[in-house]
């Protein structure tokens, strides 16, 4: 006896609380007892395990109701006759007292998952599902529910588990660059400087200092050497530096690659890359590095400092703003080259929101009529945003159009082609035209979808994917050639069965246009059903009969 | 001959056009965040019926139209097709008064011109303009205006235009009419005429769709609102008998709850007087409509026998 197969299925009244009382099923199996709500969206399954059971169950004297005290709270059920409760405590009873013998509980399929779970890759697992809640949730209504075992929910997703293995805790977030600026660590003793120059470091330097990348494409490798150019310059970075911290007005010392430097290409490059960058922060930091003039109680260096700070937060900002633009298709605009490909790789992960596959990128266009057009009665702009604002227009706004439509006579176009073609799209979709070109081209969500609430959505969705686990364990059966195999099927296609009566359950409740959509959504899913149980059915005639000779 | 096939496949259609600020104001739509395609302006839709109106019309030139416009008060005939008229004058006498425009040859003009002294009459006292608009009204003086037609078309010896009703509508509905409304659409359904609904709020209506379904109509709630005239020729241009040859949106399904007679609101269970078919929201102890007292309470059967034995 599989622990999924169930020895008992009544319909009972589960008290939620004393004055919430909701009709449902009760269905006990091996390892527990489990209650699902008629509706659905009422409430959630309650699950009581077996060996939860603390104490012998007790029954009400001319009523059919039903006790079972747990560690927790004791549940209370109401069945529909003495006769329905008196065989559910006959089940029950045997049940509780093998476990309470066996201790810590029993040898079944959801005790040796629940084993597994604390095997070694038991956190590994852990992290898996509190990363994916669908599939949290998937794992608690099947192992949990003790309908599939514990390995075999994981089979066949070992890769999961290997690639959370390999990402490590924070797999997810993409290390990004530093964004620190160029450190350089000075050894005391030595007075010896050391720094480290990787790919990001150089590709940070000419974002921050543009004089510098045309210095390296002219230079390098024909004038200088790779190490040479580089050498030259921080040694030039570590006088200045020096100079201003030890506040010595001493000679001037000259930046090797002075000749590079032209404000005029700077300011032609950062213009071309304001339109990604917010301006205004931008533009208060241009107007501090070349339109204030120097205090004379201000010092160079720290003016020096502020400048490149200014811009080393110029060149952050800007790849994130790059990064960001880049998924709404509009990087196509900007300056193509190895430039590209160095920001791309410098793309600071924190500054960007994760990219989802298959979901587009809010975009609100005029963030201010948003926010106005959710407070109708505070704005006293709606007059500024004349016809696309929602204002309640009354006759005499009516009475208008008709002596202007009587003075003017009609527009040659009254119908954009666009919106014409949309609709005969959307008409198309509606009609059920199979093959029709015009439905191929139609995409997005369908009606059904959009008109239900989300909580009904969800639950929905967990029911579909719930099914799809268990179909993809009972095809997996195939062929049906040991007796485990079978015994394996026959469990899995009552589990389906029971998905069946669900989904049944959930149609019937639901009232009105939510059942026609609800009917709608579960078609391909029931089908599916069908077709396994159709399966398993013509299999068992096909084993039946005799072979002839 | 094709004077003849034109004759025998001419229809007639009426237009109920709710001319009401409750389908003006959802004209402008409920969302502003960039969803341009879902605003229509006043202008723009009175054209758009305009030009579908035309091109039915069109279609064939023994096709008749009627156009009804529904305020809050009263309904009044914007436009009648010519043989309409004279249909229904030969019939009533030729000492009926017939509407001002009758001589207009262009009916956009007077739909316009009569829309135009109807708004006007509506501005002036704004007050009165306050209460839903009135859809049975409309739906009762529409099919009286189709009665007439049959009627006059008998006489004549002639085979009756088939019939149908076009309602535009933008306010939700209004469930104090909800009795009037309902014996229209029976009305309508007993005399065979399809009632089409197009519903240009962003709520479906209770009354339009179960007048479509109950008539064989086809209920459209458009999402692309600026492509109205899409819609309209596209699904309501066909007559009743073309569209069992076309593939047309399926409807997904139908709100088929009743308003309770007690409170006016939509429900789902109820009470149902066993005499008369009144629906009430909650237990009443007399039936509201024919007085039935329900506060005795039901006879056992056992009783109700024995009584029966006593009598006889």
């Amino acid at each position: 006896m599989s622990a999924s197969t169930p020895l008992l299925v009544k319909r009972a009244i589960f008290t939620l609380a004393r004055d919430r009382k909701l009709p449902g099923v009760l269905t006990v199996n091996g390892s527990q007892i489990q209650w699902a709500a008629h509706d659905p969206t009422e409430s959630q399954p309650h699950y009581i395990e077996i060996k939860a059971v603390s104490d012998s169950l007790q029954r009400a004297k001319g009523k059919p109701l039903l006790r079972i005290p747990t560690k927790d709270r004791p549940s209370v059920f109401e069945f529909e006759s003495e006769a329905d409760r008196d065989q559910a405590v006959d089940i029950i009873t045997p049940l509780v007292k093998s476990a309470q013998e066996k201790g810590k509980g029993l040898a079944n399929g959801a005790a040796s998952g629940a084993k597994a779970a604390q095997g070694p890759h038991a956190e590994l697992k852990k992290a898996v599902l509190a990363a994916d809640r669908d599939l949290q949730a998937l794992h608690e209504q099947l192992v949990t529910g003790g309908i599939i075992s514990e390995a075999e929910f994981w089979r066949h997703r070992q890769h999961l588990l290997r690639q959370h293995a390999q990402e490590g805790p924070h797999g997810r977030q993409k290390q990004g660059p530093s964004n620190a600026m160029i450190e350089q660590s000075m050894d005391p003793n030595s007075n010896k400087v050391t720094l480290k120059l990787t790919p990001d470091v150089m590709q940070q330097i000419f974002q921050e200092k543009p004089h510098m990348k045309r210095a390296h494409n002219k230079l390098v490798p024909h004038t200088l050497s790779e190490k040479d150019f580089w050498g030259k310059f921080f040694n030039y970075e570590v006088a200045r530096k020096a100079q201003g911290r030890s506040k010595k007005a001493g000679a001037e010392i000259e930046d090797p690659y002075q000749e590079f430097r032209n404000e005029h290409l700077d300011a032609l490059e950062a213009r071309n890359m304001l339109h990604n960058v917010n301006a205004e922060v931008n533009l208060a930091a241009d107007l501090f590095d070349h339109g204030s003039q120097a205090r004379e109680q201000e010092e160079e260096g720290s003016r020096q400092t502020i400048s490149d700070i200014n811009k080393h937060a110029a060149a952050v900002m800007r790849t994130a703003a790059d990064s960001g633009s880049r998924g709404a298709g509009q990087q196509a605009a900007a300056s193509a080259g190895a430039q590209q490909s160095g920001m791309a790789s410098t793309a600071l992960d924190d500054l960007r929101r994760p990219e989802l596959a298959g979901f587009s990128q809010l975009r609100i266009q005029d963030p201010k009529r948003l926010h106005e057009s959710a407070a109708p009665q505070q704005s006293h702009g709606a007059a500024e945003h004349g016809a696309t604002a929602p204002s309640s227009l009354t006759d005499s706004d009516a009475l208008e159009a008709v002596q202007m439509l009587l003075k003017d006579g009609a527009e040659q176009h009254s119908v954009s082609s666009q919106a014409a073609y949309a609709v005969l799209v959307e008409l198309c979709r509606q009609s059920n035209t199979a093959a029709s070109g015009l439905q191929a081209l139609a995409h997005g969500p369908s009606g059904a979808e959009q008109n239900l609430v989300p909580r009904m959505q969800e639950i929905l969705r967990q029911t579909v994917l719930a099914c799809n686990e268990l179909l993809r364990h009972f095809w997996a059966q195939f062929p049906l050639s040991t007796s485990k195999r079978e015994a394996r099927a026959l469990d899995l296609k009552r589990a389906l069965m029971n998905q069946y009566d669900r989904t049944t359950a959930m149609q019937e409740a639901a009232q009105g246009l939510d059942r026609v959509h609800i009917t709608q959504l579960l078609k391909p899913l029931r089908q599916a059903l069908d077709a396994a149980i159709i399966k398993h059915d013509n299999e068992a005639v096909y084993k039946s009969q005799p072979v002839s000779t | 001959m094709a004077q003849d096939s034109d004759a025998e496949d001419r229809s007639l259609l009426v237009v109920l056009l709710e001319a009401h600020q409750g389908l003006w104001s959802q004209l402008n739509g409920d969302n502003v965040s960039g969803e341009e395609h879902r605003h229509l302006t006043i202008h723009g839709f009175l054209q758009q019926v305009l030009v579908f109106i035309n091109t039915y019309l069109s279609l064939n030139d023994a096709n008749q139209v009627a156009v009804i416009a529904a305020t809050s008060t009263s309904s009044a005939l914007l436009h009648a097709s010519s043989s309409l008229l004279h249909a229904s004058s030969s019939l009533l006498g030729a000492t009926t008064k017939q509407p001002a425009a009758e001589t207009s040859s262009n009916p956009s003009q007077e739909i316009l011109a009569n829309l135009a002294d109807l708004l006007r009459i509506q501005k002036e006292h704004p007050g009165v303009a306050a209460g839903p608009a009135l859809l049975s009204g409309g739906l009762s003086r529409g099919l009286c205006l189709i009665n007439k037609a049959r009627v006059s078309a008998r006489a004549g010896g002639k085979r009756s235009a088939r019939p149908r009703m076009l309602c535009l509508q933008g306010s939700p509905d209004a469930t104090q009419h909800y009795i009037a409304v309902m014996n229209a659409i029976f009305a309508a359904q007993r005399s065979e005429v399809v009632v089409d609904a197009c519903m240009l709020a962003s709520t479906d209506s209770t009354f339009l769709q179960q007048a479509a379904h109950l008539t064989g109509g086809i209920y459209m709630r458009p999402k692309q609102r600026s492509a109205l005239l899409q819609y309209l020729l596209t699904i309501y241009c066909p007559d009743s008998s073309s569209r069992s040859h076309l593939q047309l949106p399926q409807p997904l399904g139908v709100d088929f709850r009743a308003s309770c007679f007690c409170h006016r609101r939509a429900i789902d269970v109820g009470y149902i007087c066993s005499v008369c078919l009144s629906i009430f929201c909650e237990s009443v102890s007399e039936c509201t409509t024919c007085g039935t007292d329900f506060s005795k309470g039901r006879m056992p059967a056992a009783k109700r026998k024995a009584g029966n034995s006593l009598d006889a």
